[in-house]
């Protein structure tokens, strides 16, 4: 039995001592927003923060955060660092596929936690464990200088809703999808 | 319950016509152009009303879109939502999205099957998405009239709201939906000017931005079926080897393993979870038949295509007398280009959940082709077609490999096993050696160059796999029906094959090569046909992934060895070619072309494909250890009508991004028929620290709508190594790249 802090709340989970972090959490605390890119350390969509540094969970043992502090996108989600980089994101349109982006968000709060006002330079050392693989490099690099200069000055408050895009009917509801038999349809699909 | 229904009475009220264009209004009845006000007698059917295939309203003023096209991150969840909105009078923000089920009306009119691909989105969906907007918004506006009672011709719609201005009354498009969903659908819809567009060419928020920085997008590994198991698939790393037999003894003793058994693909492994599952995977020992497996090298193959590159091959286009003009001319130039294997690396590996139960399957699936799933899982199961639903999810990315349905074989082949839920998870090993790769390429070029340096003849022999000839074989399965026995379908299916191979010229191989736009006079390009056995398939841009590195480098060498500036060479050779032409000189401008600073150089490439234009100026420096950077890409774009314009520019910055990984690090090797990468160690792709500065430049033009997805990918290789030309005089003829120092 391995008890941490996940997102604010004790957890305690009975797995293989051996399991990734990564796993642990998708398969076992069923929280999806934490991405499984490459299983070895080389993508960064993994990547959580771990009493709030930056980490790779596919390659952490679950073992090895007993007694300690997980946070993932969805924990932070609240998280003014957060959320002035979400709101950057999305200014900047950033995502494409999304894939990368949990990932890509966690790195850059880790990366303004300590440094308010990162260069370019920081910003490529930081962010260079995160891949994206749709090339949104550039709009990530605006993305963060944005965000840095928003919690500098704290007055600019334009609010996410302003950017908030349409409803995604089955697309954040799959979790709650039942199997039900075909027959119980309403008239079909050929 | 979210699964999506679309009623068949919806979909009657638009029929595809004959020849894949659409009728609005088979259902025949009065027209919405004129003023009357209708009256029905007609009772309501339900209080829900489904305009058509795209548009549902309820009265809760709910307005649900049913989107097609599958989102890998080229914006479709904006795009097609905004040709929609601009004709609705609507914010593209208040509209529903759902994913379209699988049904014959949302084939992709690009292909005859409901596919994304061939960056066909906005193109195919520009005026159909447009009439139907047009038509749902005449249906309410007559809805209005009718419960109002005044003439159709006093309202007005905006904002989702219908309006009566001389009675100061307005109401929500919900409020109307019952009467309008039981109208006759307009036979004649007209659609706004360009000037009058709201929308279209200036909508910039990106309408998936949102959900996709909360961790709540759902992406295909993102499916939770109440009890579902995980299953691991372990392949021969030989392509075409055979299950013989397995070892299961320690894979078992893994806790919370459920079962091991042989599939088509290998065998799965499932268990209660993804890690059990992999590591009872790694623990299982396989006996491989190989009789049939590929037993080369990328190395003999590559040195088969050069042995097959000195014999002639079959014509896909010639003009005037290139053998007669090369024999006489006084400077001839050769060279070859090649170009390996790669994979297409998306970033979510490849998934599926199946659902398989003695009456139905349900798929849950990042799948650029659901319009196959049905009939692909009708065959495995045994069930009828209209047994099979189909859940289209997010794609972490697509690039084509989405466009395989090997996944989704594999899941519904393990859960009709199991007669359970099951969600296939490959690592990303499984994902980069179990591709369907973008062929390996050769080609040979010679060019005659005469008075004055102008190009007299130009020879280009392509000898490359041919992916239509894979794709017959692979896809055929889809469309028999499940009764066939598999003897006979794979008879016919390889024949098909055959002929494909022997007779035809791979369009996957020559194109961007044979609608080569320079103006010369004696041109000749062949195609030679060769199959080393390795799965190849469609990756991002497909031919002109490698055909403009080809084309575009030799130009340059041309222009070089005429002792002409290449972009001036290419202007010139341009002159009947005006949208080439267009971009080039617009790049060239924007990049400040030959005014490159100290120390760094330019290169320059042109090239069209899916139907838009792109002119690349790349700036690179290259450091005395041969270490190459690059310092800026200037990207022109000449894509017909434009509908989002920041997506665009995210798209070229994407392409090129894509084009510059494989330029670089790209390379796919086989070794005694199995590929030896594994991961991004050697498989590397680019990072935000080697990412160039990218500057994006759109020609406003009133020309249909071309391509966004993949046209930028292609020209950027030879934009990159005809600088380091510039920078080193090192013709870099070969992919990935390699610098001498
Ligand atoms: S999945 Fe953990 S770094 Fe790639
Ligand atoms: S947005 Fe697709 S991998 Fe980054």
């Amino acid at each position: 039995m391995i008890t941490f802090m996940f997102n604010g709340e004790r957890q305690q989970l009975d797995v293989a001592a051996d399991m990734p972090l990564l796993w642990a959490i998708r398969d076992h605390l069923k929280v999806n927003g934490t991405k499984f890119g490459c299983g070895k350390g080389l993508c960064g969509a993994c990547t959580v923060h771990l009493d709030g540094a930056p980490t790779r969970s596919c390659v952490l043992p679950v073992a090895a955060v007993a007694g300690r502090a997980v946070t993932t996108i969805e924990g932070a989600e609240h998280d003014p660092v957060m959320t002035a980089l979400r709101r950057a994101w999305i200014e900047y349109g950033v995502p494409q596929c999304g894939y990368c982006q949990s990932g890509q968000l966690m790195s850059a709060a880790a990366l303004l936690n300590g440094n308010s006002r990162p260069s370019d330079e920081d910003i490529d050392s930081a962010m260079s464990g995160n891949i994206c693989r749709c090339g949104t490099y550039s709009r990530i690099r605006k993305a963060i200088h944005r965000a840095a200069a928003t919690l500098a000055s704290p007055g600019d408050t334009a609010g996410i809703e302003q950017y908030a895009g349409a409803g995604f009917g089955n697309f954040v509801e799959l979790k709650a999808v039942a199997v039900a038999p075909a027959g119980a349809r309403e008239e079909g699909q050929s | 319950m979210n699964t999506v229904v679309t009623s068949r009475r919806g979909f009657l009220k638009v029929g595809a016509a004959a020849g894949g264009g659409l009728l609005l209004g088979l259902s025949s009845g009065c027209s919405v152009s004129g003023s009357q006000t209708y009256k029905t007698g007609k009772p309501v059917a339900d209080d829900t009303a489904q305009l058509n295939a795209w548009l549902h309203v309820t009265p809760a003023n709910e307005l649900v879109f049913y989107l097609d096209k599958s989102e890998m991150g080229q914006g479709v969840t904006t795009g097609l939502p905004v040709l929609v909105a601009e004709e609705l009078e609507v914010d593209p923000a208040q509209l529903q999205l759902r994913m379209a089920p699988v049904d014959d009306i949302y084939k992709n009119t690009a292909f005859g099957m409901q596919l994304t691909g061939g960056s066909t989105s906005i193109s195919s969906s520009w005026e159909l998405l447009q009439k139907m907007g047009a038509a749902a918004r005449q249906l309410l506006l007559a809805a209005a009239a009718f419960e109002w009672q005044v003439e159709v011709a006093e309202l007005r719609a905006s904002d989702g709201l219908i309006h009566h201005d001389a009675s100061g009354r307005s109401a929500p498009y919900g409020e109307f939906a019952a009467i309008a969903s039981g109208l006759p659908v307009p036979e004649v819809v007209k659609l706004k000017d360009k000037k009058d567009h709201k929308l279209i060419g200036k909508y910039n928020h990106r309408l998936d931005a949102e959900v996709k920085t909360t961790g709540r997008a759902q992406f295909g590994v993102d499916t939770e079926v109440p009890g579902a198991a995980v299953a691991c698939v372990v392949r021969c790393p030989q392509f075409g080897g055979r299950v013989e037999g397995f070892t299961d003894t320690r894979a078992r003793q893994v806790a919370g393993l459920v079962d091991v058994f042989a599939i088509s693909t290998g065998v799965a492994v499932v268990a209660d979870g993804y890690w059990p599952a992999r590591k009872a995977a790694d623990l299982l020992e396989v006996d491989w038949n190989l009789a049939d497996a590929v037993r080369i090298g990328s190395d003999d193959m590559m040195a088969e295509a050069r042995r097959l590159g000195r014999e002639s091959g079959k014509t896909a286009r010639e003009e005037g007398e290139p053998e007669r003009a090369l024999a006489g001319a006084a400077t001839v130039v050769e060279a070859e280009y090649e170009l390996p294997y790669l994979a297409h690396a998306t970033m979510e590996p490849m998934n599926c959940t199946a659902a398989v139960t003695a009456e139905s399957c349900d798929i849950w699936a990042p799948t650029q082709l659901q319009g196959l799933v049905p009939g692909i899982a009708s065959a495995i199961t045994g069930l009828a077609k209209d047994r099979v639903r189909v859940h289209t999810t997010f794609l972490g990315g697509g690039f084509g490999r989405r466009a395989a349905l090997d996944f989704v074989v594999e899941a519904v082949e393990i859960s009709k096993h199991l007669q359970r839920p099951v969600k296939v998870i490959w690592s990303r090993e499984d994902d980069m050696q179990h591709d369907f790769y973008r062929p390996l390429a050769y080609h040979r070029l010679r060019g005659a160059i005469g008075e004055g340096g102008r190009p007299l003849a130009w020879q280009q022999r392509i000898v490359s796999p041919s992916i239509e000839g894979q794709t017959t074989a692979v896809m055929g399965t889809a469309f028999f029906p499940h009764w066939v026995p598999d003897g006979l379908r794979d008879g016919i299916l390889g024949s098909a094959r055959y002929l494909q191979e022997a007779l035809t010229v791979s369009r996957g191989a020559v194109e961007g090569a044979d609608d080569m736009p320079y103006a010369i006079d004696n041109l000749a390009i062949e195609y030679k046909q060769f199959n080393p056995g390795v799965p190849i398939g469609y990756w991002r841009s497909v031919g002109h992934s490698h055909t403009a590195f080809a084309v575009e480098s030799f130009i340059d060498e041309l222009a070089h060895a005429a002792g002409a500036d290449p972009f001036a060479y290419r202007r010139t050779l341009l002159a009947q070619a005006p949208r080439h032409r267009g971009v080039l000189e617009l790049a060239a401008d924007k990049a400040g072309w030959g005014r490159a600073a100290a120390g760094r150089y330019q290169g320059i490439a042109v090239h069209r494909s899916f139907g838009s234009y792109v002119a690349q100026v790349a700036e690179v420096s290259v450091a005395p250890g041969g270490k190459l950077h690059i310092h800026r890409v200037v990207c022109a774009l000449d894509c017909g009508r434009v509908v989002t314009p920041d997506i665009v520019v995210a798209q070229m910055e994407s392409g090129i991004v894509f084009g510059i990984s494989a330029a670089l690090y790209g390379a796919i090797d086989i070794d005694q028929g199995a590929v030896s990468q594994s991961n991004f160690h050697d498989y590397p792709v680019l990072r935000i620290n080697e990412s160039p500065q990218i500057e994006v430049y759109i020609v406003d033009s009133d020309e249909a709508p071309g391509g966004v997805g993949e046209p930028a990918t292609p020209p950027v290789a030879a934009a990159l190594t005809n600088a380091v030309y510039a920078a080193t005089g090192q013709r870099l003829r070969q992919l990935p790249v390699k610098l001498k120092a």
